[in-house]
């Protein structure tokens, strides 16, 4: 038994060695990059707290309440943790298709159709419980992967740049789901609890509803599981299949590609609707785990935080578990923030500031590698020898 | 004590006038001398670029710096044109030593180099690249009155006024000259300057720069690796080594294996390096016993027939026939831009035809279907590895991999020890010089990663190897590896097809040859009726 | 009906001056092979900083200037993260707009704002023409800055030296790095003018448009000014013609209620510009005055070969 337990521990080892391998560099500047990624995020952390000192409040009291509201009082963890699912699910759709070589950022866009399928489905389809959820749920993807698919049909067709077309749908989106919830031949709630007419949507019934579980304290639903099943499933399938290399090899060189048989109309498609479809996931999720209602600011910048989570993690879907965590601790953080006079809006602040010290730690270390101390330390970095 | 002190002081005094005597010396040899470099030292890392070179240009000469790849006559030049510092050692022009600090102040001094990948923009217009870099004010009429007036006294004609992307190669570099001669150089560098031109259009260059250097005070300095073009337009060659300055010899003393064997630094034969030497001379040139014997091969493998295709850049095929055998090697020439990187990329199923069939084994392969001629067995050598042979950000695994994944997995996952004792293997068997199989492929030196591509291509066992420029910017070793794996390919019963615009190389290891123009065969021969006047008239047009 | 067709003309053309001086920053930033997608974060903080601007000081001019900078302190970011540190310029270009959208919306609740409105001003005898006289010359004063933008843009890309590189850069980097041209530094400086220009518009937006700064209100019209540059094929006339096209479909809600035609809904009519954006898209086939070095990555550091 004892054999056994050590030979885990060095697959482990050698598992997270190559995991860090693969993310850093294969070089002797390893060391410099950790110093610099640990001194950029640091230094996001510090001008945000110079920014809420700069409007009158305490950088510290912000700080816990943020962890007070995402991690501490009860209950706290779990939200988060629900809160992080769309953001994972985003942040792997981003990973797929950046991958692909296509910049997919209309990922809030899809989320919002996403959610409008499902609650489309959950509302008007009837039929048993299980049933309508599992449908629900296979419908945002659907309605994701429809929507970046407009932007697939506009490269095929015109070579349209899938940032921009994806872009312009993200401002259309909203409206569309404005539109189903404001007509009551659409999904308008006229019931009676709706006394105003506000443009929204019917609650989803209860028993139509992601189901729910209890761990450790903390109320879970069944997207959790889903999630992190699908973002490992993902990330391992673009790291180990053949179609993850040819995926890769598109994104990388799409003439070397076209040698192999590699195409934009088929590998680049359907990268494309799998991260429209996994957008459209998440707005399943929200719709069916917890907001159970359609509004036109469904998505509720999780299309937006999704898409940095997944800068963040520099497009690596293991580090995307980490960092959606993250966002998702800013955004239920930030309902504590009341107390402190700071407005909450101040994450989104903190949110784009971490982005870019995400960005930060590559770039500099060519520049210091470049310099006359990193010629020094580390020698002129030409490549290999003949 | 005090004799140890008078010691010291004519020890001293003794280093002191030598310097004074050498800096005399110097400056008497440089009076005559445009140009002059001393004791020129350039380091990167640990690699010594230049050692101690020595060169200086007479006014009124040509003067030839012959050297491989890679021996440090680039190096050299981009320090005169002030790319580079020299980490030690002097330059000089018109007697004056000077510290060229960049390509605006080389200029300023009257040093100018004709580049080899062009400075000249497509979108833009002649007089527009003409006036690029300038620092004065924008006066377009003036620049275009210079363009007449330079056109007229050295015979380049050109329009001003057409875009540059209208002008044939032989056009783009008359205008490079006139940017150069618009600065009133007294030292003109023309790096590799024929690479793209035919042979008329080289000798017309050689002509005009004849025509310049003979104006008082003005000299030119050629830089290249074909001896004939060496011994054709220069006054006196220099040649160098590993840094370092071989010979200095007058060109009416100078010999083709002689310098030949000065650039090498061993016996080598023209022939089998040929390319490295861009020997065509049949003087030097001698008939294989291989050709005669292999006269009849037997089964037809590729059949490109009648091909016909029109791509958005202007390229074109009109009607391509060609057909090669198991165990044939078909070289493929013609100056640049007549369709044979067409041909590449229609191989490579990057482009389709509109008229006409490629076939291989007897089956129609379908043209521009992604992968479709990698599948039938046509392996490729690409001309540019960065643009379609090979992806820099992923590992040199996965690259090697790129033509077999399907064959190494298993329900689509690829198995990882299938993997990499494919891999080892590859990397062995050709020396691929790597850290490991999972370092970035971007990280190779250059050589290595062609190796890689050529693994990669060889190891699918194909039927059919298309080789594209394959030989282009290698050293000697290099070439000889690059030689002997397409030899050893063809032995081994795949048929070859070599397109290269160095007619040497393709003359050295073809069973046949085809000339295409304009996208046509313009000239067929097998290789016992290999003529080079021939070749270069078919290469011009002419039949 | 003429009155109606006067109107419909006015308030077109009056949208379509945000999107035009945006986009004209934009068509010089493509031109340098950029391609910037915080122009929205541009547009916003330039609506951002004129608001603020006029508000502290009462003086509408000082506001387009604070307008002017905030839009170059965007850019500038943009130019070094992107053209001197080499970070993906898409990445980047999310990245600072989100990072605006964030900090413009977090300064506007903490701090109050009372920016005014810019007077209106008639151009005599011309706003007297009819059907074209009021849109064109009956405008705020910001407004009639369209006209001598596009001409000085159009001096400036096409009969300056710092315009002839510009463009070489934008076409080939590497060529017009062997001639002694500092390819990043005209990234840079492009960039520099798209900022100035996208704070102008956003300046436009908040001070002349509207007379206040609200959450997002820039909503994509950055975006739609790249579209604008993109549809205009690369030429200062394509970009001028899709800026108010897209001006045109921004104003369309307001149009058909004047005209009271009211037969499409309000959520459609608000997509609009976006719709006919990504339609715009779809019709360009004329792809030949594309920069050919467009988005294409630059190595500054010459190696050693």
């Amino acid at each position: 038994m004892r054999d056994h337990k050590l030979k885990l521990k060095n697959k482990t080892d050698k598992k997270f060695f190559d995991l860090f391998n693969s993310v850093f560099l294969n070089d002797s500047r390893k060391i410099l990059f950790i110093f610099l990624v640990l001194f950029c995020l640091l230094g996001g952390l510090f001008f945000s707290g110079l920014l809420v000192a700069a409007v009158g409040g305490s950088p510290t009291k912000v700080l816990s309440s943020l962890i007070e509201g995402s991690f501490q009082t009860p209950g706290a963890f779990g939200r988060t943790l629900v809160e992080a699912i769309p953001l994972l699910l985003v942040s792997i759709g981003v990973i797929v298709s950046f991958r692909a070589g296509h910049y997919n950022i209309g990922t809030e866009g899809q989320v919002a159709i996403g959610a409008l399928f499902a609650a489309v489905i959950a509302l008007q389809i009837p039929g048993p419980e299980w049933f309508v959820i599992i449908f629900a749920i296979l419908g945002s993807f659907l309605g994701g992967a429809f929507w970046s698919g407009i932007a697939v049909g506009a490269y095929l067709w015109r070579r349209v740049d899938v940032m921009i077309s994806t872009l312009l749908l993200t401002f259309i989106a909203p409206n569309i789901v404005l539109f189903a919830v404001s007509r009551d031949y659409l999904l308008l709630d006229t019931t009676e609890s709706n006394t105003r007419l506000a443009s929204q949507s019917e609650r989803v019934p209860e028993e139509k509803r992601l189901p729910e579980f209890e761990i450790f304290g903390q109320e879970l639903h069944w997207g959790v599981i889903v999630a992190v099943i699908l973002s490992i499933l993902l990330t391992g399938l673009l790291g180990k299949s053949v179609w993850g290399l040819k995926v890769r090899l598109l994104g990388a060189n799409f003439v070397t590609a076209k040698r192999f048989g590699v195409t934009q109309a088929k590998e680049g498609a359907t990268a494309l609707l799998l991260s429209g479809g996994f957008s459209g996931l998440a707005g399943g999720m929200i719709v069916m785990g917890s907001a159970f209602r359609l509004q036109s600011h469904i998505a509720n910048d999780f299309g937006w935080d999704g898409l940095l989570s997944a800068l963040v993690s520099r497009l690596n879907g293991y580090f995307a578990i980490l960092s959606s965590i993250f966002f998702a601790a800013l955004r239920t953080g930030s309902s504590f923030l009341a107390a402190t006079g700071v407005s909450r809006t101040i994450t989104s602040v903190i949110q784009g500031l971490m982005v870019i010290a995400a960005l930060m730690p590559a770039a500099l270390i060519v520049v210091i590698s470049r310099s006359d101390y990193g010629r020094q330390r580390f020698g002129n970095q030409k490549k290999g020898s003949d | 004590m005090e004799n140890r002190y008078t010691f010291e002081l004519c020890w001293w005094a003794a280093i002191a006038a030598h310097q004074l005597i050498k800096v005399k010396v110097l400056n008497m040899k440089s009076s005559s001398d445009v140009l002059s470099l001393s004791s020129i030292t350039k380091r990167f890392g640990d690699i010594l670029a230049c050692d101690h070179v020595d060169f200086n240009v007479p006014e009124g000469s040509i003067v030839g710096l012959l050297g491989q790849n890679g021996a440090g006559k680039s190096t050299l030049m981009n320090i005169v044109i002030g790319l580079y510092q020299p980490d030690a050692g002097s330059v000089s022009v018109q007697g004056n030593q000077v510290k060229i600090r960049s390509p605006k102040h080389a200029a300023e001094l009257g040093v100018s180099m004709v580049h080899q990948h062009f400075s000249v923009i497509e979108a833009l217009s002649v007089w527009e690249s003409v006036c690029l870099g300038d620092k004065s004010s924008y006066d377009p009429d003036s620049v275009k009155d210079q363009i007449f007036s330079l056109a007229e006294k050295y015979g380049l004609g050109v329009d001003p006024n057409s875009r540059i992307s209208e002008l044939t190669p032989g056009q783009r570099q008359r205008v490079e000259i006139l940017k150069c001669l618009r600065r009133d150089p007294k030292v003109l560098i023309l790096d590799e300057p024929t690479s793209v031109l035919t042979d008329e259009e080289s000798v017309k260059l050689f002509d005009v720069v004849q025509r310049v250097v003979e104006d008082e005070g003005r000299a030119a300095v050629l830089i290249s690796h074909k001896l004939d073009e060496i011994l054709y337009a220069t006054q006196q060659i220099v040649i160098m080594r590993d840094g370092q300055v071989i010979e200095k010899i007058p060109t009416e003393n100078a010999e083709a294996s002689f310098l030949a064997e000065a650039m090498v630094g061993r016996k080598v034969s023209l022939r089998s390096s040929a390319s490295a030497f861009g020997i065509t001379e049949t003087d030097d040139y001698q008939l294989d016993e291989k050709s005669v014997e292999k006269d009849n091969f037997a089964s037809l493998v590729l059949k490109v027939e009648n091909s016909t295709c029109l791509d958005d850049r202007g390229r074109r095929l009109e009607g391509f026939n060609l057909e090669a055998s198991a165990g044939e090697i078909v070289g493929v020439t013609g100056a640049e831009g007549n369709g044979q990187a067409l041909l590449a990329d229609l191989l490579s199923s990057l482009v389709s035809l509109s008229e006409g069939s490629i076939s291989v084994d007897g089956k129609i392969v379908k043209t521009g279907v992604p992968g479709a001629m990698s599948e039938a067995g046509i392996a490729v050598i690409p001309e540019d590895r960065h643009h379609s042979g090979c992806a820099l950000e992923l590992t040199v695994a996965e690259n090697l991999i790129l033509n077999r994944a399907k064959q190494l997995s298993n329900w689509g996952i690829i198995r990882k020890e299938n993997r990499d004792s494919f891999v080892n293997d590859l990397i062995k068997k050709y020396d691929v010089k790597a850290s490991s199989s999972e370092q970035i492929f971007g990280n190779l030196s250059g050589g290595n990663q062609q190796k890689c591509v050529v693994a990669r291509e060889l190891s699918a066992n194909p039927k059919i190897l298309v080789a594209v420029q394959p030989t282009r910017g290698l050293d000697v070793g290099a070439i000889e590896f690059m030689v002997a794996q397409i030899k050893s390919a063809s032995d081994n019963g795949v048929a070859v097809i070599l397109i290269s615009t160095e007619i040497s190389e393709v003359l050295e290891l073809s069973d046949r040859l085809i000339v295409m123009y304009k996208g046509r065969n313009q000239l067929e021969l097998s290789r016992k009726d290999f003529e080079v006047g021939a070749i270069g008239a078919a290469m011009a047009g002419e039949s | 009906m003429l009155g109606d067709i006067e109107t419909v003309l006015e308030s077109s053309i009056r949208l379509g001056h945000i999107f035009l001086f945006a986009a004209l920053g934009e068509y010089v930033a493509e031109r340098a092979g950029t391609i910037n997608i915080s122009l929205e974060g541009m547009l916003l903080a330039g609506a951002y900083g004129a608001a603020l601007g006029a508000s502290e000081t009462g003086s509408p001019v000082l506001g387009i200037f604070a307008g002017i900078i905030a839009g170059l302190l965007v850019a500038f970011l943009q130019a070094l993260l992107s053209h001197r540190l080499n970070i993906d310029q898409f990445v980047v270009g999310i990245a600072l707009t989100v990072l605006v959208i964030g900090l413009t919306t977090f300064l506007f609740l903490e701090i109050k704002m009372l920016p005014g409105r810019i007077h209106e001003f008639e151009i005599p005898l011309l706003a007297e023409i009819p059907v074209i006289g009021k849109a064109l010359f009956a405008q705020r004063w910001l407004a009639y800055a369209a006209f001598f933008l596009p001409v000085l843009i159009w001096r400036i890309v096409n009969h300056t030296r710092w315009g002839l590189e510009v463009r070489s850069v934008g076409e080939d980097p590497a060529a017009a790095n062997v001639n002694g041209i500092p390819v990043l530094k005209r990234r840079r400086q492009s960039i520099y003018v798209a900022g100035l220009c996208s704070g102008l518009a956003g300046a436009y937006l908040s001070l002349a448009v509207t007379g206040a700064f609200s959450q997002n209100m820039s909503a994509g019209k950055g975006v739609v000014a790249i579209a604008a540059v993109l549809f205009g094929g690369w030429t200062l006339m394509g970009t001028i013609f899709g800026a108010f096209l897209f001006g045109f479909a921004d104003a369309l809600g307001l149009s058909l209620q004047i005209i009271g035609l009211n037969i499409i809904p309000g959520p459609i009519l608000d997509s609009m510009p976006y719709l006919l954006a990504l339609i715009g898209l779809l019709t360009i086939s004329n792809l030949s005055r594309k920069p050919a070095a467009l988005a294409s990555k630059f190595d500054a550091s010459g190696d050693a070969s």
